[in-house]
């Protein structure tokens, strides 16, 4: 009807590229019909490592570095629980973590996910947080 | 003093309302050129960056160090740093430079230099490389879908109007915090009934804002926010590390994410560091970009009345949406918080935006009445839309929104709060009642709505977010309850998470689901005849507003008295004392009702009861050769026996004419026939027999209304054109038989 949906023919969507749901169901798979008999969860409708690690590849391929770098961080958190990652940002807040407490989540990304990525965001953090006096205090006083 | 009454009218106005202040540079009360605004430099070392605007890496501040690791293109900065502002500035609005090819400099800028190039270019400039340099083809909107009570029923409802409108993103929040799913979940329901495919989210505190998302309940966040001095973003509770983490997981989660910036937040906070509004956000918007966001919403937002109080605010404005879109950023242009009393500035600052198009016009336009707006914004809300959408057939412009029915509109609605209570029934909410519905779909705003059990309800939305009910629950629902269409909306959202296509740069959802960004829709202007221009279906869309009417078919009150005559054949010279009234050729037949809304048969016997009032005798006779009233008049004066005659055209305008003057002059015309009432024309008639008889006349006097020519000039031109049509060039008047219609004692 408009614009929009009649240049969608130029779309080069990714429907059609043998995408799996973070639990492994083909995107095909998925349907109306299933869900409304009961089946599926959440999950079922999460985005998994493989498909962020193609918009990765497809965005830094249009010359966006940065997204692409994103999308990639994002890839490695698909199987961190909600709660850590909740944790981790508030972490990252002005005045929340001592540099010790940065340091083992860090660890904790890095060998617990396997997410060396957003591991080493947290370490630069670390780094500038305390070169800016952003980090808790050891006695557990914030600076503000 | 004396006093003006001029000045005092003026300053009365809403103009007068708003805030003018003079630039205070060390407050950061400044758009451009603060003295403490650094000069564009860059210097590298080892592939680091040792030294950026003037200040070397052992200085850098919070901000400095993320933008010098994240933000510039290390390969293509020092050719970029090297080049000339000017040269720069001119590739924004060179149609022969494509976007690629500028973006790809524009990358290895530095804060300062971004504002460089900017500062370079007029408010025109602005424009035309706002409309090259935006990420998206094809432009969109967003709208605001919140309500004062946080009613269910409502924000379905109005969030259904609002897709069904046209806007490609809904955005609400939450009067009362702990609403927030239920909010979420009535807008994602409302809205896949009004049209499958908007994107929707709740601004909450981030923590919420991400939960919402995890539930499946919203599909992007435009709430992380950043600004442009370090103590400014540590008031704000984060860091640039802590926002860009929050994208990744947004994204880890399947969300689309956008940044917010804007003018004067830093000042705002006190925190300007002497810096000037559009250098400081130079830095958010590289801050936004470094962190890997697709996109922002910017131009001040809710700070907009700050830069607007001061010289240049507004261009500076249109600016920083540029910076966005210079940085490859899908950027939603703000124009949502209340920017103005006056309608003229909103209207005309607007039309930085609206006339070169950007990704999404408003970061919320208050599709609500203001007064229910949870933003605090509302700079044009419900109230405007036909204002809009006239403003969109007037330009020839596509500003996102469609022209809709009222009955479409309302059954759209009452769907969707339909559609919530199957839902709310499926979870065990508290429920929404017949009565709500019907408040719903017909409602202006929340006070039409009845207070529900605030307590109850809280409860309810509480359980919902700890407990283990998703959006599934929701479609299932919907899909076993007859809500087949918003079943499939909610549940091919949801599919969409998976595929991810909707992360990538200013994408949206088309009515059939498919996506349109930055990738398979990238802005291809170069010039006249390229990029987005709106035509074909769209453009007979916009065209066609349920007001504008078919000129073609004369359009008559149901309960016009028509005219009851018979020709009596050729009209011949008349003898003695009497008034020949000469009607145009469309008169009583194909017209019958004046400009005004008279009806010709009143009209008619009005003039004959006043010609008859002064004891003159009366002849009609209908003009076929022409539709002109001074050659209508003319003719009848020839025709006439005492020599004067009233000439009258279908549409009103009347002439009193006596034989011998030229056909252009006459004794009295009455032009604006609007005016005329049908004592007008008793008098007319009067005065045509005092002609006649030779007494003494005073001109008939008609108030001049100087709005008469902008509401009556189409309905003239219609009504003209019908009675032209009429006209037989060959054929001679015809005497006509009046059949008895008395005039109304006037």
């Amino acid at each position: 009807m408009t614009d929009f949906e009649k240049n969608t023919s130029r779309a080069a969507r990714s429907q059609d590229q043998g995408i799996t749901s973070k639990t492994g169901v083909p995107v095909h798979d998925l349907s109306l019909d299933r869900v409304a008999g009961g089946w599926g969860e959440m999950a079922d409708f999460s985005i998994s490592q493989e498909t962020l690690l193609h918009q990765a590849e497809t965005a830094a391929a249009s010359g966006r570095r940065q997204l692409g770098e994103n999308f990639r961080r994002a890839a490695e958190l698909v199987d961190v629980p909600d709660s850590i990652i909740l944790e981790i940002y508030e972490a990252l807040r002005p005045y929340r973590a001592t540099a010790a407490e940065l340091g083992l989540l860090a660890s904790q990304l890095r060998l617990q996910f396997h997410a060396p990525e957003c591991a080493r965001w947290v370490e630069e953090a670390a780094e500038v947080y305390a070169s800016r006096a952003l980090l808790k205090t050891a006695h557990g006083n914030s600076d503000r | 003093m004396s006093q003006s009454r001029r000045f005092a009218v003026r300053a009365a106005r809403d103009i007068n309302k708003d805030t003018f202040i003079q630039e205070w540079p060390e407050a950061g009360l400044v758009l451009l050129g603060a003295n403490a605004d650094p000069r564009p430099s860059l210097r590298l070392e080892n592939g680091q960056i040792v030294e950026m605007d003037g200040t070397p890496r052992d200085q850098f501040d919070m901000i400095d160090t993320f933008i010098a690791r994240h933000s510039i293109q290390l390969d293509v900065a020092e050719e970029a740093m090297a080049m000339d502002s000017l040269q720069l500035a001119r590739m924004l609005v060179d149609i022969h430079v494509p976007r690629a090819q500028v973006i790809r400099l524009l990358n290895g800028l530095t804060a300062a230099k971004l504002v460089e190039v900017v500062s370079y270019l007029n408010v025109v400039e602005m424009m035309m490389a706002l409309q090259k340099m935006r990420v998206r083809r094809t432009p969109a909107n967003q709208a605001h879908v919140t309500n004062r009570k946080d009613s269910p029923a409502l924000l379905a409802a109005d969030a259904a109007e609002a897709a069904f409108r046209g806007f490609a993103e809904i955005e609400t929040t939450v009067g009362v915090a702990r609403y927030a799913p239920w909010n979420a979940l009535a807008v994602l329901v409302g809205s896949q009934t009004g049209r499958g495919g908007v994107l929707t989210q709740c601004a909450v505190e981030e923590a919420m804002s991400l939960k919402l998302a995890m539930k499946g309940l919203t599909t992007y966040a435009e709430t992380l926010s950043v600004y442009g001095t370090d103590p400014a973003f540590i008031d704000g509770d984060d860091t640039p590390w802590s926002k860009g983490f929050l994208a990744s997981a947004y994204a880890s989660r399947g969300v689309k994410i956008r940044f917010t910036s804007g003018t004067g937040s830093e000042a705002l906070m006190a925190h300007a560091n002497g810096q000037s509004m559009l250098y400081l956000e130079a830095r958010c918007l590289l801050m936004t970009k470094g962190a890997g966001s697709q996109g922002v919403q910017n131009g001040s937002i809710s700070c907009i009345a700050l830069p607007e109080s001061l010289p240049g605010g507004v261009a500076a404005v249109a600016a920083e949406n540029l910076l966005a879109a210079m940085l490859d950023l899908e950027v939603a242009t703000g124009n949502d918080a209340m920017a103005s009393h006056s309608d003229i500035r909103k209207s005309a600052k607007l039309m930085l935006q609206f006339l070169p198009g950007s990704d999404f016009i408003f970061s919320g336009y208050s599709s609500i009445p203001k007064q229910d707006n949870m933003f605090g914004g509302g700079n044009l809300d419900a109230d405007d839309l036909d204002d809009y959408l006239v403003l969109q057939r007037d330009m020839k412009v596509d500003g996102g929104l469609r022209p809709v029915s009222e009955n479409e509109t309302l059954a759209v609605r009452r769907r969707a709060a339909e559609a919530l209570a199957v839902v709310f029934d499926r979870f065990g909410f508290p429920p929404i009642t017949k009565t709500e519905i019907d408040a719903a779909e017909t409602a202006y705003a929340s006070p039409d709505m009845r207070d529900r059990d605030m307590a109850a309800d809280l409860a309810a939305a509480e359980r919902f977010l700890s407990g283990p009910d998703t959006v599934l629950g929701a479609v299932q629902a919907l899909a076993k309850n007859g809500f087949l269409d918003t079943a499939q909306n909610i549940f091919e959202i949801e599919r969409q998470r998976v595929i991810g296509d909707y992360l990538q740069p200013s994408a949206i959802f088309t009515r059939g689901f498919e996506v349109l960004s930055g990738l398979n829709d990238a802005n291809d202007y170069m010039g006249p005849g390229t990029g987005y221009r709106l035509s074909g279906t769209r453009w007979e869309e916009i065209c066609n507003i349920p007001q504008a009417y078919d000129p073609r078919l004369p359009r008559h009150a149901a309960s016009a008295t028509t005219l009851a005559f018979e020709e009596c054949g050729e009209a011949q010279p008349g003898i003695g004392l009497e008034v020949v009234i000469a009607v145009g050729p469309a008169f009583g037949t194909r017209l019958q009702q004046t400009v005004n809304d008279l009806p010709l048969a009143e009209v008619l016997a009005q003039l004959r009861a006043g010609v008859a009032d002064e004891g003159v005798a009366v002849r009609v006779i209908k003009i076929y050769r022409t539709s002109d009233v001074g050659q209508i008049s003319f003719e009848g004066s020839r025709l006439s026996g005492s020599g004067i005659a009233i000439g009258i055209q279908s549409k009103g305008t009347t002439v009193i004419h006596r034989r011998g003057l030229l056909p252009l002059n006459n004794l009295e015309l009455f032009s604006q026939a609007s005016q005329l009432s049908l004592q007008h024309y008793r008098s007319i008639g009067r005065n045509a027999g005092r002609y006649a008889s030779g007494q003494p006349v005073e001109p008939l006097l008609v108030p001049v209304d100087n709005m008469a020519r902008l509401k009556y000039i189409v309905k003239t031109t219609i009504l003209h054109r019908h009675e032209t049509e009429c006209v037989q060039p060959v054929r001679p008047a015809e005497l006509l038989r009046i059949k008895a219609h008395e005039a109304r004692s006037l």
